[in-house]
This record gives structure tokens, sequence and C-alpha cells, in this order.
């Protein structure tokens, strides 16, 4: 944005009285946040660098050095990275003397050229937080990252991050990442114990993201310039959750924008030291309570189209209650030689328990000349119709039985049963009868059971697959489908 | 520092590779020879890139590049085939000028730790030990292994080593069946076969570039598809389960999936010309085929 530009905004807001919305956002933010309490602290070690040397990006990892493998792996991760403009900051937080000299000994490994971009900081004293705050004001890059020593990063992070400030400057960047199970070997080493799970590969959301953190840090890159030229730091009476604390507060003021594009694997350790085992539950409580505490104070900008996201979320809720209802109806349609469609339907709930099921149709539309109807028995497939009994009941209470033979169906026959594999797991039959209709009645027996992914069920959907064309294609050509 | 040399032959097949991830890789290469060096003794390395490219990657400034660059830590060959060779047959020609006691394979674009060799020798040189294979990150394979010894099925070539003996033992990859996959399982299974264990270091990484989509699931391409239903049909014929042969074929017969659809053909074809490998491990000691998978497995990329 232009000087003259802001100047105009500037001069704008200075004519809006104190009690607008705005001008109290902006005091909040100017008062509240800047410069916080941590920032006289840190201040000194902030230095100035010249445009042309500053590298993009800051890969901050905390270590205490007591998993080799897993900084090994981490520094192997950044060398990996084929963006390559970045230093990197490793702080060894309250290290061992034996710890410390393995970390030397792995920085001593490194390739020179690799070696050269890292700086590596002893830190004896604070909680785990204030090694962020260290790493925030030592920083060279424009934005930084944090990336512990436990994780794992595909090689385009980095580059992911650049792509993002050529986009959104000055904005918080967030990419993507799994999540997977992990352990530590006694004997051998690390090892997976789950495929990577697609858990943060969602877009930053603000109001959900107050209520639970679904940014994991290494998926986040945020501007330098917010710590060291506005002092926006680490709440480092935080012991656990200081990371979530920290990227709301600079969300407010920054925004957040969205690469969707996984870019690490967070790693859930099964059998070792991690904050989650290291605090206990009341940790955990008291730092859930301040956060919120301290996110309350302030006004919150939502960014654009929000308004509709609320709106449609508000409405989801209300709606619940009616949709679980929703689901337990079925439809029956019913033709008069045109294909179905949904004027011509009844619905019904479900009156048996599973694995029965019982539904009374009434009929809207009270006619003798319904020439074909179609029992939609469920919005799920994948289970097996072992029983199905339909009564077409008349207006002067006369009734007839549509035996199953003859119907057609979208499933298959299976031994006694009928399989239904795929989605819309329909039975149509045809009907003729000069009687006025006035319900049908129709109830029967299933069961769920099928389990797919093995060899004989593959085998299985393709000939089905099959099967089922040639239904299709008979039903279309009664105009059905 | 031990007084005793080790010998080395760490060879590659490259085929159309950027030259930049190829100096990126052998920068690794070289800084893991190092600390092999400072941190445990002497060993001769060798690294013989097999070019199968159409048209050799390397320019003769290349190749001076590249031997300046290792220049007093390692020796480098490079051998364009003129031919698109595979793997199997690159990975055999390469190897019949080998001298070391040790042979390293590996994917041409892996990355190593700088640790990692110290960790694969370190196992390798463990009684009866005939294989050994690094871990991938950022992907692990998911192969199951014994959490105590590391003991596995198979190894895969991204980055393995074994013995010079054992290749000469078993004679190499099988060229004339694998042209790109399995044919490291093939080879694993008949180092078992001559009762050597083969050995899963989780220890020792190295970086493999792979990517997810975001439903974490794979996305093969075209030649993947092909050239891994081919090497499945063969595999399980040369390793006698005949059903799956079978299953296979329908499979791949009904999928609708041309690249599918041809390697049955190509089976077809070899069966006519009698140019199928002969069954071998007829009583199922060695091989396994479980379902899609030659081996247990800890899970499925994207599948839970």
């Amino acid at each position: 944005m232009s000087n003259s530009k802001q100047n105009e905004i500037i001069d704008c807001i200075q004519n809006m009285s104190e009690h607008t919305t705005l001008v109290r956002y902006i005091k909040h933010i100017y008062e509240d946040m800047f410069f916080d309490n941590y920032y006289e602290q840190y201040k000194e070690n902030i230095v100035s660098v010249p445009e042309g040397e500053r590298p993009f990006l800051t890969v901050l990892i905390r270590t205490q050095g007591k998993r080799e493998e897993g900084l090994r792996e981490a520094l192997l991760c950044v060398m990996a990275q084929t963006f390559t403009d970045y230093e990197i900051i490793i702080i060894g937080h309250k290290a061992t003397k034996e710890c410390k000299q393995i970390i030397h000994e792995i920085l001593d490994d490194q390739q020179e050229e690799f070696r050269q971009k890292i700086r590596f900081v002893e830190l004896d004293e604070g909680t785990r937080t204030a090694p962020l705050n260290l790493g925030f004001s030592l920083a060279r890059g424009q934005y930084i990252s944090v990336f512990d020593d436990d994780d794992i990063l595909f090689d385009n992070w980095a580059d992911c991050f650049y792509r993002g400030f050529k986009e959104h400057d000055g904005q918080i960047l967030h990419s993507y990442a799994f999540a997977q199970n992990w352990q530590n070997l006694e004997k051998l080493g690390y090892r997976a114990e789950s495929s990577p799970k697609a858990n943060y590969c969602e877009p930053f959301d603000l109001a959900r993201q107050l209520a639970v953190n679904k940014c994991p840090l290494m998926t986040l890159a945020f501007p330098t310039v917010m710590f060291q030229k506005y002092g926006i730091t680490f709440n480092e009476t935080l012991n656990v959750m200081e990371d979530w604390e920290y990227f709301m507060r600079l969300a407010y003021v920054v925004g957040v924008a969205d690469i969707p594009e996984p870019t690490a694997i967070y790693r859930f350790w099964q059998n070792v030291e991690n904050s989650a085992t290291l605090h206990s539950q009341e940790d955990w409580d008291e730092s859930f309570a301040e956060i919120q505490e301290n996110l309350s104070r302030f006004g919150l900008y939502f960014p654009e189209s929000y308004a509709k996201d609320i709106v449609k979320n508000i409405t989801k809720n209300y709606k619940q209650d009616i949709t679980e209802e929703e689901n337990k109806k079925s439809t029956l349609y019913y033709s008069k030689g045109e294909p179905f469609h949904d004027l011509m339907t009844a619905r019904a709930v479900d009156t048996g328990v599973y694995p029965e099921f019982n539904y009374w149709f009434p009929l809207k539309v009270r006619s003798n000349k319904i020439s074909a109807m179609r029992f939609d028995i469920s919005d799920e497939s994948l289970f097996l119709l072992k029983r199905i009994d339909i009564e077409v009941i008349f207006l002067n209470g006369e009734k007839k039985i549509i035996p199953f033979e003859d119907c057609v169906h979208t499933g298959m026959k299976f031994h006694d049963d009928i399989l239904f594999m795929y989605r819309h797991p329909e039975v149509i039959w045809e009907f003729e009868d000069e009687r006025y209709i006035e319900c049908v009645h129709i109830s029967g027996e299933i069961k769920r059971f099928i389990e797919r992914g093995t060899l004989s069920t593959k085998l299985l959907d393709i000939f089905l697959a099959f099967k089922n064309l040639r239904k299709k294609r008979y039903f279309h050509k009664k105009g059905w489908f | 520092m031990s007084g005793n040399s080790k010998k080395i032959q760490i060879q590659s097949v490259i085929y159309g590779n950027e030259k930049q991830s190829l100096f990126r890789a052998v920068k690794g290469l070289r800084q893991a020879v190092s600390v092999y060096r400072k941190r445990v003794g002497d060993i001769e390395a060798k690294l013989v890139y097999g070019d199968a490219s159409p048209e050799p990657i390397f320019s003769v400034d290349d190749i001076e590049q590249m031997q300046n660059l290792l220049d007093g830590v390692m020796e480098f060959v490079y051998k364009p085939f003129g031919f698109n060779s595979g793997t199997a047959r690159g990975h055999n020609m390469m190897a019949e000028e080998c001298e070391s006691e040790y042979m390293m394979i590996m994917n041409p674009d892996i990355l190593l730790e700088p640790s990692c060799l110290i960790k694969l020798l370190e196992a390798i040189e463990q009684d009866k030990v005939g294989m050994v294979e690094a871990r991938q990150t950022p992907l692990e394979h998911a192969k199951e292994y014994d959490k105590n010894t590391g003991e596995t099925s198979w190894a895969s070539t991204a980055c393995t080593i074994f013995t010079k003996k054992v290749f000469d033992e078993v004679q190499g990859f099988d060229a004339e069946t694998f042209f790109l996959y399995c044919d490291d399982l093939d080879f694993s299974w008949r180092v078992r076969m001559a009762g050597y264990r083969v050995l899963y270091v989780p220890s020792a990484v190295v970086y493999h570039s792979k990517s997810l989509t975001v439903e974490a699931g794979w996305k093969p391409t075209k030649a993947e598809i092909y050239y891994s239903a081919e090497a499945a049909l063969l595999l399980a014929h040369k390793w006698s389960d005949l059903d799956r042969v079978h299953a296979l074929q329908e499979i791949y017969k009904v999928s609708g999936n041309e690249d599918e659809i041809n390697a049955v053909k190509e089976y077809e074809r070899r069966k006519e010309e009698g140019t199928l490998p002969e069954c071998i491990d007829e009583e199922h000691k060695i091989a396994q085929f479980l379902g899609d998978d030659y081996c247990e497995m800890r899970f499925r990329i994207g599948a839970e």
C-alpha cells in the first residue's frame, strides 16, 4: 500500500470516535499486544540485517540433544529442501554436557556448505517457550518457522512458504501436515506404526482454531517483523500450547494465508517422552484456560466470507435434530409411466429395529393408474437384503402381495440373499391394478457386514460392476433411470 | 581408527535425472564417506553411475566437475550404456568390474544422512547378514521387521548394501525377468534362499523425495502402473504362486486400465515364447504373497 493511502486511512481513523469498533480494535492491538512483557528481555538480541543479506526463512529447531536420531533426521529433512534460501538456528535447551557433545558431533558431521547455515545457541534456563523467544529474536530471515527435532518434512516445505510469501507477504503462512504414529525402538531406532493421516490437511478456520489447535508449528511460517519490530512475543508463563497462543494472537493482527499443500509429518510418539506425557492434565487445563482468557481480551476481525460460513454453521446445528430424524426415513417412488421423480414419492419412517425394517408409505396421489414403483431401501450400500415383503393396500381394504421374484433391483444374488454393493440400493417392480391404492407396506430384514479391500472383494467389485451395468441398461430402457 | 581399509562400490542407474539433484546426492555421499573415515576408519569408495538415458546426461565437463567434487574422497566412474537397461541389467553391468568387498545400491536421488554409512556397514558385518537396508524418510516403507534384530523379508534397492560375495553367489539381479520393479524383492529372496539374513536398519536414515496427495494417497504414473503390473506377474510366476498369477491376470484384464491389460499381454507373450523364468521355491519357504503384499505390512499408505 502506498504511503499516501496509509496516511489517508490514518486521517480517517483519527476523526472517528474512540468508542467505535474500529478504533477500539486498533487501540487494543497497539496497547495490549504490541511490545509485550517479554520484548524488553529479548530486544537486545535483535540485529538489523541489510536487505540483500537477509535469508527468506529462519528454521528454528529446539532440541535438548536427547533425541540423536531425531535431530539427525530433522537436519537431513532441512538439507533436502528444494528451496535453499534459509538459515538454521538450533537452540540447545537445558542440554546436559553429554547431550551438548552429541549435538556438536551431529553438527560436525554435516556438509560444510550446510553447516555454514547453522547457528547453535545454548540456553540453560526458562520454560520450553524461552527458546522460541530467543530464536525469534536472533532470526535474520524475513519469515521464521519452528521445526522441532522429532518431526519430518517433505522437500517442498521451504519452497511452499516462499511461494506463499510471494502472494501473501506479511501474513502468517499455513501449509498442511499429516499425522503418523511412531515408536522409538530401544535397540534399533525410530519406527512408523501407522500410515500418514490427513489430520492437518484443512484450510485455516479462525473460529474453529479458537477451540482447538489444528496447525502444528512446522506448518506455519511467521513474519519475523512482528516479533522484532512490533514486539509480539511468546508467553513464557505457558508450559504447553505456547505455540497455539502465539499463533492466534498474531493471526488476529496479520491474518493467515493457506498454501494447501502437505509439507510435513507430525509424529505422534507412542512410547517416548513428549510434551503430552511430560505435563499433567492440570498443566494442560490451566494453560487452556489462560489461553482462552488471553484470546478473549481482544476483539476479532473475521476475514472475508466468514459471515456466510458462520450462518451456515449455525443453521446446520439448528437442523441437526431434524436431519437425524430424516436419516431414518426412506422413499417410495411411484410412476404412471413417466420416469420416477421427486414429486411422485411417499416418505415413511422406519418403525423396525435393525436388522429388521418396517415402512408404511401413504400415497399422496390416490390413483388407479400406477404402473411402476421403486423402493429405496437405504442411502447407504454394502448390505445383504435377507428378506423383503411388499404389500400394496387398496382403498377398499384389499391387499396385493408383490412377489420379490417379480422385482428388479440394483443388487445381486448372493446365496439366498441379495447383496447391495453400490450407492442407491433400489428395488423396482411393475404394477397393474384397477383398484385405488391407499398405501404400501414394506418390511424385511437386512445385514450389514461386507469387509472391503481384500482380493476377493476386489474381484467381486469388478464382477458386480458388469452385472449392475446390465440391470441398469434394462431400467434405462424402461425409462426409470 | 582401525588399520583395515574397507572397499565399497556404490552404484546407481540414472535415467534422465536432473544434474542438480545428482550433484546434491553425491555431496551427501561424499560427506557420508568422510564421516565414516573420521569416526570409524579408512574406506576406499568408488561411485559408478550407469546412464541408461537415450542421450548421456553428463558432458565431459560434468564428469570432470564430478571428479573434482569427489577428489580425494572417492573415485568416480561414468558409464553411459547407450540403451535403456532397466535397473536389474544396469546394476549387473556395473557390478562386472567391481573389485570391492561391499556393494551399495542407491536410487540416484537419495540423500544420505551423514552417519548412515557407518550404521549400514556396522549392520552388514554381523554374522550371516547378506544384505542391509536404510530407513527412508519422509515416507518410511511399511514392511514388517523384527523389532529386536531388524530381520526382514526383503530390502529395497532405494538404499542397500550387500557383500560382493553374496552378489556373486546368487548371480546378481535377474535381468532376464525384471526390468524396473521387483528386481530387489527377487534378489533379496534369493539372498535369503542362499542362507543369509536381510536386515532393516532404522537408525540409518536416507531422504527419498516423495509426496502424498492431501487425502494421504499415492498418485502412480502410467509407467509405474505398467511396470509394476508386469513385475507382479513375473515375480509370482518365478516364485511358484500360479494362483496369484491367474488372479492378477483376471483382475488386470477386467480393470479397464490399458497399462495393466498390456502387462497381461506381455506375460502371455513370454509364456508363448517360452521365455518365462523357471519356477523356484516351490514349497514357499522364502517368498510370501499376502494379498497384494510381499511380506507382512505394518500399515498401508492411504488405506487407513
